[in-house]
């Protein structure tokens, strides 16, 4: 199998490591703007030392705290390969299906040697609405953060670059995993496929990494040039920071993420991403004169940020010009429902 | 602002509760808290909604009774016209308050409109020998269930966010008055989604007491025809 670094024009630079533990981790993580990657961070859980005896022991310490209710898992078509993605006509090239994890699993196994396996991969599970005690016996403290806590299961996979708007801390359980990072002003760079037709709810850059077609993608040269790779061992962790983009590959043939997404900003903000398709509803497709004035109204009254050139009204009167608290963020909310409902 | 103080049957020897369902009492509310152990006596009467607290992300229930901030369609002169009233309205100006230990003590609203004044009429809360009277005791139950009910429904909504139950919820309300009232901001039980569950899934809801408060919910909601007709009612004697 082609290594990704051989395929690029020069060897990607490793992402900084930190030697911190668990206890430090809260304090790094504030004002964190970069990736980094701590080695043996999660050593100490039970999932990673099952996995380090075998994936079969893995895979039964995770039936033992599964709850009784079906699973959603992609399946790729057998000899088609790793990489879950688009097929030539745009559809997706694996299929999805809900069973219940003992009978995913007995999939898994009986294929492990096959050579025109499929690719078989449970993506962003949620911890414990699935399982019962595994979080209780293997996370990770965030300190004040509610962060969203998520498992991914899987053979060998490889998930096209994309991004998200949370900070993610993700941590390899069991297996190795190989996370090649841009940096979130790549976009261009990545040639981005359909924001509302996607693999897995994000938009993915349509390279594909280990065989690039400059000639398709000439750009993708300069993204490269930004790139920094994390080579994951069962145990290690790697910071994501928000809106950084990813391209994941899963190299073993059996692999376990544990993976932290929070947001650093007041839970009661909005999805940009819901800004964002709102504007392409509202003000793409107008004419060009009015959609520059719309430009110049958004930079004055979003990306200015809140209160400068607001002197000329009255405090106490600016209503939601002023800075959000839980109350105006909820006028709004509710402002948006009701008009979008109409 | 509020003036809260600690319940004690020497100082508040004398104290009377003044009865009744008026706005000036502090019944005036479009809805009021109820929790998943009340849920059978609520859906009788009330729909029953949720809404999540956009500082803390938190769920709670809630008892509706009219369709705009202040508006309560059961307050009909001087009275509570359903046969239940839910614990929300019925234990003030009493309140649950925490002690220095953290347990959970009685506190009394002296600002309360409920609190009899001289000349009022009021039921009394103690005896003459300083003993709860039947209606205090009916409140500290009151007070205890809401306590309890409200600590335990943080479980009863991550059981239905683990199942994906709750669906963002609107309504438009057409009154014969020819305007519309828009219900938007609340969520409630799919109930395709439950009646769809897995038998692990319901056997999860059954075992940890989530199952009937969830379909009590969902039976709740059959009342809010009955609201709008109510809503209609005081438009066409108003």
């Amino acid at each position: 199998m082609a290594d990704a670094a051989t395929a690029a024009p020069s060897p990607i630079p490793s992402v900084a490591e930190e030697a911190i533990g668990l206890a430090d981790l809260d304090g790094r993580l504030t004002d964190a703007r970069v990736p980094f990657v701590v080695r043996g961070l999660v050593a100490g859980w039970p999932l990673v030392k099952a996995g380090l005896e075998s994936a079969a022991a893995a895979r039964a310490y995770l039936l033992g705290h599964r709850r009784d209710r079906a699973f959603t898992v992609n399946i790729g078509e057998p000899g088609a390969g790793d990489r879950l993605f688009y097929d030539g006509s745009m559809g997706m090239n694996f299929r999805t299906g809900r069973a219940p994890l003992a009978e995913i699993f007995a999939g898994i196994e009986a294929n492990e040697n096959r050579r025109d396996a499929p690719a078989i991969y449970l993506s962003s599970i949620d911890v414990k609405g699935y399982f019962e005690g595994l979080h209780e016996a293997n996370h990770v403290d965030l300190g004040g953060r509610d962060p969203i806590e998520s498992i991914w299961i899987g053979t060998r996979t490889r998930i096209a670059a994309h991004n998200d708007f949370p900070s993610n801390l993700a941590c390899c359980a069991v297996g190795r995993r190989r996370f090649t990072l841009f940096p979130p002003d790549q976009f261009a760079n990545l040639y981005l496929g359909p924001i509302d037709h996607t693999p897995a709810g994000r938009p993915v850059s349509m390279v594909d990494l280990r065989q690039p077609d400059f000639g398709a993608h000439p750009r993708f040269r300069e993204a490269l040039r930004t790139a920094q790779v994390a080579e994951l061992g069962p145990g290690d962790a790697v910071f994501v920071p928000s809106m950084w983009w990813h391209h994941v590959e899963s190299l073993d043939p059996f692999n376990v993420l544990v993976n932290y997404w929070w947001r650093d900003t007041p839970a009661y903000l909005g999805q940009p991403e819901d800004a964002l398709n709102h504007a392409i509803l509202a003000i793409r497709d107008l004419p060009p004169t009015e959609r520059t004035l719309w430009r110049q109204l958004f930079d004055h009254y979003v990306f200015e940020g809140a209160a400068p050139g607001m002197a000329h009204i009255p405090e106490g009167a600016r209503g939601i010009l002023d800075p959000l608290d839980a109350e105006a963020a909820g006028r709004i909310r509710a402002n948006l429902l009701r008009s979008l409902s109409r | 602002m509020s003036n809260h103080v600690i319940l004690d049957s020497e100082a508040h020897r004398d104290l009377r509760i003044r009865a009744g369902a008026t706005a000036a009492l502090g019944d005036g509310v479009m809805a009021c808290l109820t929790v998943p152990t009340e849920f059978r006596r609520v859906q009788n009467e009330f729909p029953i909604l949720f809404r999540r607290d956009m500082e803390r992300g938190a769920f709670s229930s809630l008892a509706l009774f009219g369709f705009e901030n202040g508006e309560n369609l059961f307050v009909e002169a001087d009275s509570w016209d359903a046969r239940y009233r839910p614990l929300a309205l019925s234990i003030p100006p009493f309140l649950i308050g925490q002690a220095a230990d953290g347990q959970a003590q009685v506190h009394l609203d002296m600002g309360h409109p409920r609190i009899a004044s001289e000349g009022d009429e009021g039921i009394r809360a103690f005896d003459e020998h300083g003993r709860p009277t039947p209606y205090l005791e009916a409140v500290f139950a009151g007070l205890d269930e809401l306590d309890q009910g409200y600590r335990a429904s943080g479980e009863f909504f991550a059981a239905l966010e683990r199942y994906d139950l709750l669906e963002p919820f609107s309504l438009d309300i057409d009154l014969r008055d020819g305007s519309t009232h828009r219900l938007v901001g609340y969520h409630l039980i799919d109930e395709g989604r439950l009646q769809a569950l897995e038998p692990g899934a319901v056997a999860d809801l059954h075992e940890a007491g989530h199952l009937m408060p969830a379909f009590m919910a969902i039976a709740s909601l059959s009342n809010i025809s009955a609201l709008v007709a109510r809503k209609n009612r005081r438009l066409g004697s108003g």
